[in-house]
């Protein structure tokens, strides 16, 4: 079938579900923030979630490595599954999980240590590295992966908050990789940053996505339209429209997702 | 030609002066506080430093002791001594003569005598020793034979004192004894010596006791604790605790820890637990809060890797926390320092002459024997009583400033 | 489109957009009106005026790029607003080529005006103009008004003018067996008749740039084109 043709049709070409989120309701003790979500995640492909503010994606992203888990009174119903299985399940260890799904948070928070350590830690804990040298090559690793290792290769027992914005979120990035996750959330990971810095994220988003499934939650529509392959669209804890990024922003279906894009609420 | 005002000069806002003038005052104000505290300040310290400075300084009188002395007495350091006093005052006469003369002399000088003696070395017809002089005779010295000082010595005692400082044969020396010597009746031989190391004692063991507990029961509660109204009853009461009057501490030590528990009264263990126990909540309280500075980005991080919650406290919150919390162990120890009434309940107010060498034995704290001295008569004790005031001020000096030291060091930015 | 942008300014400059859409329309309409006119008053001044007024109208065009280009530049738009940009770009091209077509038409017509022209022959012109310009006034409102099933209609109107467009072929071709001495005005009347049935075809782009704004793709009906001019042959040998 020929591009020209899929185009027309406008399928949507959800390749390998790697996280299938079916009925997905959250709440924090009486306030409920999301009904009823159904989303998949494709495999090696980027997908953003994007809505207004308060409309329930970073819940949403925060369900995905059960980091809403910290928060007492959330409760989460409906099923999340991750190559099949369930991420709720009773028999689930949450340290496991957060190995093979990884986060990188809106604010670079890089560890008070040194680089070195920062990116160590990960496969330390995990017990991923035999000994040092194992070790060494693992961090070098991730920090090429991460775009950053010529530019610290000779400082890497500097702290890590000598960097700057920019190099600081990259290093969280190379952190995440360490542990050879094979999702990495990102929680609008840009927002703190310049736009050659933000651009610079955004090309290795495109690297990374060779490797990793990528899901990132942006409040600039404009980054959602730049950097992902699917787009979701939340508006008051509702999953409204869902689907290709290039249809979500040319030619949506729903109106509230078009008035969203177009600028007219949110 | 007038002069046009410029637009953004001060005098184009209303209200805008009148508040600047406002605003000087307060800042005088201010200063004058200050200031004042500042003079209050000189004053006390400058007082008490004034009273006790003398402390750290004695007496020493140069007598001479002939060979046929030593022949005679040498075994026996006391008799030595006072055939040597008598030597050198040869218009002591009687017995009254004798016992006055006898009072010139520092109570433990035989003991200095012995150990002087033991160092003469070589054969001369005539030698001549430093000893310290009694406590009247240093005070009225120290004062420069100030009526007042006088009128404590006898007509004769005040002519040899006299005549020894007229002939130069009166020097002032360093007091070691009063910083190692223990309490005494005697002023001459009384030092906080026993003291200082009585409150080390008891404040390693509040330290040791304090700071686990307390460091531990603060990590558990703020990182680990389900925050249901029993951790908040909790909190409430640990947060009542830290001003719960010191003296309760002391009763509740002496109901446990030597009635039910049998402990040896005024003990340092006894002194050291019952300080933790006044120390506690605030340490914990410290401890939580500076737990609660490192921002929880770090621990989301962690947890984002795949730590576990202790990984997370343990690699990187308690490394943030741990300057805060050091800061606030050693202001608490601080305070425990200076702490007298609990230790009065559990008995450390009795009169201890020989340093504690363990645990158990009983001694006595720097805050307590200002205390006890504070009631003798003797003049020279109101002199030691400003001189220990004077070490236990330098002490927590120490203190504080090792506090701030640290917090320099280990203050991380993150 | 329901709502207001929240950036107010934004809706400003896109009603602008709007508006110099409008203002081109009603000036090719005038323009080929008045050209028409011209043709059959034979009037010279009025054509030479309308082949002038003919610059205002690339000016026109020039200003549309300009604020297209720039909404595209500074407002990021997206989904509705971005197709409508587009296609407001598309469809001044569309108005351009057909001021030139009305420019085309009077500069015959100060040619023809030294010849004799037959009666009933600009009679059908005129009636084609009438349904171009009905065209372009209803394409218009259906631009403005966002209005699918008007710029529907447009597109079938078509239909008539490509069949007067035909038979008005057939005429002419009858005046030039009939006479060869006609053959120069009747070469020209030819162009003329043409230049009318391709103002309406850009009508009919236009409607459609318009459901492509609307729907978000692309008119596919498959529009037939009636005019058949094409595949007209004269028969050999005069019917006398």
């Amino acid at each position: 079938m020929s591009i020209l043709k899929k185009v027309e049709i406008g399928e949507e070409l959800v390749l390998n579900k790697k996280i299938i989120a079916k009925n997905v309701c959250v709440s924090y003790g009486e306030l409920q923030v999301l009904h009823n979500v159904n989303l998949e995640i494709s495999s090696n492909r980027v997908t953003a979630l994007i809505g207004p503010s308060g409309c329930g994606k970073t819940t949403f992203l925060r369900c995905l490595n059960r980091m809403n888990d910290l928060i007492p009174s959330c409760r989460l119903k409906g099923s999340i599954t991750l190559d099949g299985f369930d991420i709720y399940d009773k028999s689930v260890d949450v340290e496991v999980l957060r190995r093979r799904v990884g986060m990188v948070f809106q604010k670079p928070n890089p560890f008070p240590k040194s680089i070195y350590e920062n990116v160590a830690y990960g496969p330390r804990i995990h017990g991923l590295a035999k000994d040092k040298a194992a070790l060494d090559v693992a961090v070098e690793k991730s920090l090429r992966r991460a775009g950053l290792w010529d530019e610290v290769k000779d400082r890497l027992d500097a702290p890590g908050t000598s960097l700057s914005g920019g190099q600081q979120q990259r290093l969280c990035i190379a952190r995440a990789i360490a542990i050879e996750p094979e999702i990495i959330l990102m929680d609008e990971p840009c927002s703190a940053l310049d736009p050659i810095a933000t651009a610079r994220i955004e090309e290795l988003i495109h690297e990374l996505k060779e490797r990793y499934t990528i899901i990132i939650v942006t409040h600039s529509m404009q980054q959602a339209a730049r950097v992902s392959d699917y787009t979701a669209f939340f508006h008051l804890g509702d999953l409204v429209e869902k689907g290709e990024t290039a249809t979500i922003f040319t030619n949506p279906k729903d109106e509230r997702t078009e008035a969203y894009i177009t600028g007219r609420i949110g | 030609m007038t002069k046009q005002t410029h637009p953004l000069a001060r005098a184009t806002l209303p209200g805008l002066e009148a508040r600047y003038r406002a605003e000087i005052r307060f800042k005088y104000i201010g200063l004058v506080a200050v200031a004042f505290s500042l003079v209050f300040l000189f004053f006390l310290i400058g007082g008490i430093a004034i009273k006790g400075v003398g402390a750290f300084f004695k007496t020493d009188v140069q007598l001479e002791i002939t060979k046929e002395l030593i022949a005679e007495h040498g075994s026996d350091s006391y008799t030595l001594l006072r055939e040597t006093l008598l030597y050198n005052l040869p218009e002591a006469k009687g017995r009254l003569g004798h016992k006055d003369a006898y009072k010139m002399i520092a109570a433990g000088a035989d003991d200095e005598l012995e150990k002087v003696m033991a160092n003469l070395g070589e054969t001369s017809d005539i030698f001549k020793v430093w000893l310290p002089v009694s406590d009247t005779i240093d005070m009225a010295y120290k004062a420069d034979l100030a009526e007042d000082m006088l009128g404590t010595l006898t007509a004769s005692q005040q002519k040899w004192l006299q005549s020894w400082a007229d002939n130069g044969r009166l020097r002032m020396s360093f007091n070691w004894n009063f910083l190692t010597k223990g309490d005494s009746r005697d002023p001459e031989r009384a030092g906080i010596g026993g003291a200082f190391l009585g409150s080390v004692m008891s404040l390693l063991v509040c330290l040791i006791l304090s700071f686990i507990v307390g460091i531990f029961a603060a990590i558990y509660l703020e990182e680990f604790a389900p925050k249901n109204k029993l951790t908040a009853f909790l909190e409430v009461n640990i947060n009542n605790l830290a001003t719960v009057p010191s003296i309760i501490f002391g009763l509740l030590g002496l109901a446990v820890f030597l009635n039910l528990f049998g402990l040896p009264r005024s003990s340092a263990i006894v002194g050291g637990m019952v300080l933790s126990l006044m120390t506690l909540p605030t340490i914990i309280i410290t401890s939580r809060v500076s737990l609660q500075a490192v921002p929880p980005s770090i621990r989301e991080a962690a947890l984002g890797l795949g730590a576990s919650q202790i990984q997370a406290v343990f690699h990187h919150v308690l490394p943030l926390a741990i300057p805060g919390m050091l800061t606030g162990t050693i202001l608490g120890m601080a305070r425990a320092l200076g702490e007298t009434a609990p230790l009065l309940m559990i008995g450390m107010v009795a009169f201890i002459v020989d340093p504690p060498l363990g645990f158990m034995d009983p001694a006595t704290a720097l805050p307590v024997q200002v205390f006890l001295w504070s009631d003798s008569p003797e003049r020279a004790f109101a002199e030691k009583t400003s001189g220990a005031i004077l070490v236990l001020l330098v002490f927590l000096l120490f203190m504080n400033l090792t506090a701030i030291l640290l917090r320099k060091k280990l203050e991380k930015k993150w | 489109m329901p709502q207001q942008h929240i950036v107010k300014a934004y809706d400003k400059e896109l009603a602008a957009l709007d508006q110099l859409i409008a203002d081109m329309a009603r000036q090719v309409r005038v323009l080929l009106t008045e050209s028409v006119t011209s043709l059959v008053r034979n009037d010279d001044v009025l054509a030479q005026s309308v082949i002038k007024s003919d610059k205002e109208i690339d000016a026109l065009q020039v200003a549309i790029d300009k604020q297209a280009t720039m909404l595209l530049a500074l407002r990021q738009p997206m989904a509705a607003d971005l197709r409508t940009i587009i296609a407001s770009l598309r469809v001044s091209n569309d108005l351009e080529r057909m001021g030139d077509y009305a420019k085309n038409i009077s500069k015959r017509t100060i040619t023809l005006s030294k010849i004799p022209m037959m009666a009933s022959a600009a009679r059908s012109v005129e009636r084609m103009s009438m349904l171009a310009c009905a065209m372009i006034d209803d394409v218009l409102e259906a631009w403005l008004q966002r209005d699918i099933e008007l710029a529907l209609k447009v597109i079938h109107q078509d239909e008539e003018v490509d069949q007067l467009h035909t038979s008005l072929f057939r005429e002419i071709l009858t005046y030039m067996m009939e006479d060869p001495r006609n053959i120069t005005a009747c070469t020209h009347l030819m162009f003329i008749s043409k230049n009318i049935e391709r103002v309406g075809d850009h009508a009919t782009n236009i409607a459609e740039q318009l459901y492509f704004a609307v729907k978000g793709k692309a008119f596919n009906e498959g529009h037939v084109s009636l005019d058949e001019a094409s595949a007209i042959v004269a028969e050999q040998g005069s019917d006398k």
